[in-house]
């Protein structure tokens, strides 16, 4: 069996055995509730805001302020942390780290495996806020529910490989990743400038914000910012992705993991 | 090209300003080997080195020709059970150790097959379907030793496996490394409680503070360590008397009355000599010897007195 054959497989048999695992972890268990967040609080505004908020001014606003600002990068990072330091945590990585294996095999899977958790939450929170914001008038479009639901999956694509990557240097790589995602990102995000544009909030936002339309054009957090065509900030999470992918595991493959007895 | 499985040149590991490896050098021959010394004296970091958990900061290792860390090509061949007490806890014994193999590239029904006869091998069968979660700290012993050794390696790596174990289940646990030894496999486990080691092999190699401090068969380290004096107690109805005619002769090196008022302690450079003028002294002194115990052949005493 060739190389990438062997890594395929691995990979693949990594994921299959870690998925049901990383699905019950309690980590994932505390995801669900913070899923269920944004449709929640959807249902309560539909029902008592004031009667001039639309469902579409509903769905934008919990859709940026809440889902793609607070549970994406939440959701994102406190699951993806977990996809290598779990398991060295729990002591058991040396179990597959004593296989012939490819080291990155086992990043990749369990990473996969964790993708898929975080990725169903966003989507099961996404389509709740976007059914629970429908219960209002003028209910969300077709086409900003996609953008918004596709921007916030890529999120969670990308803050969960990044945390992957945290987790693996860092030893409390929980806090730096949410530092991160909250403290640095949550500050550059929100002030206007050419800093926005190194974070990851402000590539989402390009994708599904329309200036010109409805409701983004009423709401004031945009006003200052000129956002980056869709397909441009598409690419540039690409790449950012991909970076993050090789550089994860090139460091799992070189990275000792000192486990106590 | 040696015969050893494993090569260990200087190797020297840190855990910040802790040394778990300091400067060891030593050959591992295939066979059954006990890797004995205290708690602490670097055996699990060795280990760990061995496997390719760690890298060394300083010297070298080939293990099976292969420099362990990440190397494929030596997991094919190796089996390791880890210290921890870690299993993934939602799975079967049987489903733990399944999953492994087919890591190893075995397909679905031969890994199946596999990880029913080793959980057999490790006395496991009955329970082989229930969580790990629900086992005793034997049964996950046996269960971590069960996935060292059900993909049939050339060598299995084995640290303190015996810990945790009622004596049945020790005792099978010896007569299984009997059995791969006997196979043509090889063995390395490591452990404190001396005795154990000396009843499965007497090819031992004794570290402390990361350091190779003797290495051979009990009888070679004995005569390696010809330096340090053997220990031979006795008890007498009059210990002192005895104590003073024994100070008396040349080799004796010490002589040391315990607390029950009439064991006598004593060292001597010559063990033969001694038993050969003992019987003449004890008669002289009417010393009144009630037990005569030498020590000598004992691994214990051969590590009490190498790291004492």
């Amino acid at each position: 069996m060739g190389y990438v054959t062997e890594s395929v497989r691995a990979t693949w048999l990594v994921f299959r055995m870690h998925l049901a695992t990383i699905a019950g972890s309690r980590r994932t268990l505390a995801g669900i509730v913070l899923a269920a967040i944004p449709p929640l609080l959807a249902t309560l505004a539909a029902r008592f805001a004031p009667s001039d908020a639309t469902g579409g001014e509903i769905f934008a606003a919990l859709g940026v302020l809440l889902l793609v600002q607070f549970v994406v990068p939440m959701l994102g990072v406190s699951l993806g942390v977990g996809a290598i330091a779990d398991e060295a945590e729990s002591r058991t990585i040396t179990y597959p780290f004593t296989r012939p294996i490819p080291r990155a095999s086992f990043f990749l899977g369990r990473w996969f495996a964790t993708l898929v958790n975080v990725l169903g939450l966003i989507a099961a929170s996404g389509i709740g806020l976007a059914i629970a914001s429908s219960m209002r008038a003028s209910p969300p479009d077709s086409e900003m529910v996609r953008s918004v639901l596709g921007a916030a999956l890529l999120g969670g694509t990308i803050y969960s490989l990044g945390a992957a990557v945290i987790g693996i240097l860092a030893r409390r790589g929980l806090i730096i990743a949410l530092g991160y995602a909250f403290a640095i990102e949550g500050l550059l995000a929100n002030v206007p400038g050419s800093t926005q544009k190194m974070t990851v909030q402000y590539h989402l936002r390009s994708i599904f914000v329309e200036k010109d339309v409805d409701p983004w054009q009423s709401m004031d957090i945009f006003e200052l910012s000129s956002f980056l065509p869709p397909t441009e900030a598409l690419v540039r999470m690409a790449v950012v992705g991909a970076l993050l992918l090789a550089f994860g595991t090139w460091a799992v493959t070189r990275k000792q993991f000192v486990l106590a007895s | 090209m040696s015969g050893a499985i494993v090569e260990a040149k200087g190797l020297g590991r840190w855990y910040g300003e802790v040394v778990g490896l300091g400067d060891l050098t030593v050959d591992v021959e295939p066979g059954i080997t006990g890797l004995v010394g205290p708690n602490g004296a670097g055996k699990s970091t060795f280990m760990k080195v061995m496997v390719g958990e760690l890298r060394p900061h300083r010297g070298t290792i080939r293990v099976l020709g292969h420099q362990p860390f990440a190397s494929r090509g030596l997991y094919r061949r190796l089996g390791f059970c880890p210290q921890q007490d870690a299993l993934y806890e939602h799975q079967t014994g049987r489903t733990f150790v399944r999953d492994l193999l087919r890591l190893g590239g075995f397909s679905r029904s031969e890994a199946d097959a596999a990880a029913v006869r080793a959980m057999e091998k490790v006395g496991l069968s009955d329970a082989m379907d229930r969580r790990v979660s629900d086992y005793s700290k034997g049964m996950r012993q046996r269960t971590r030793l069960a996935q060292s050794i059900a993909h049939d390696p050339d060598l299995v790596i084995a640290d303190e496996p015996l810990t945790g174990l009622d004596p049945i289940a020790r005792r099978e646990v010896l007569e299984l490394f009997q059995g791969l030894a006997a196979a043509g496999k090889s063995v390395i486990l490591s452990s404190h409680v001396l005795h154990e080691v000396e009843s499965l092999t007497q090819t031992i190699v004794l570290i402390h503070r990361g350091r190779l401090l003797a290495q051979g068969s009990v009888r070679d380290v004995r005569r390696l360590i010809s330096r340090h004096p053997s220990r031979v107690s006795v008890v007498a109805r009059e210990p002192r008397r005895l104590a003073s005619a024994l100070l008396e002769l040349e080799h004796v090196r010490a002589v040391n009355l315990a607390p029950d008022d009439e064991t006598l302690l004593i060292e001597t450079a010559d063990v033969a000599s001694f038993h050969s003028a003992f019987a003449g002294v004890a008669a002289e002194v009417r010393a009144g010897v009630k037990k005569l115990q030498s020590d000598d052949a004992s691994l214990e005493a051969v590590f009490d007195y190498l790291v004492g």
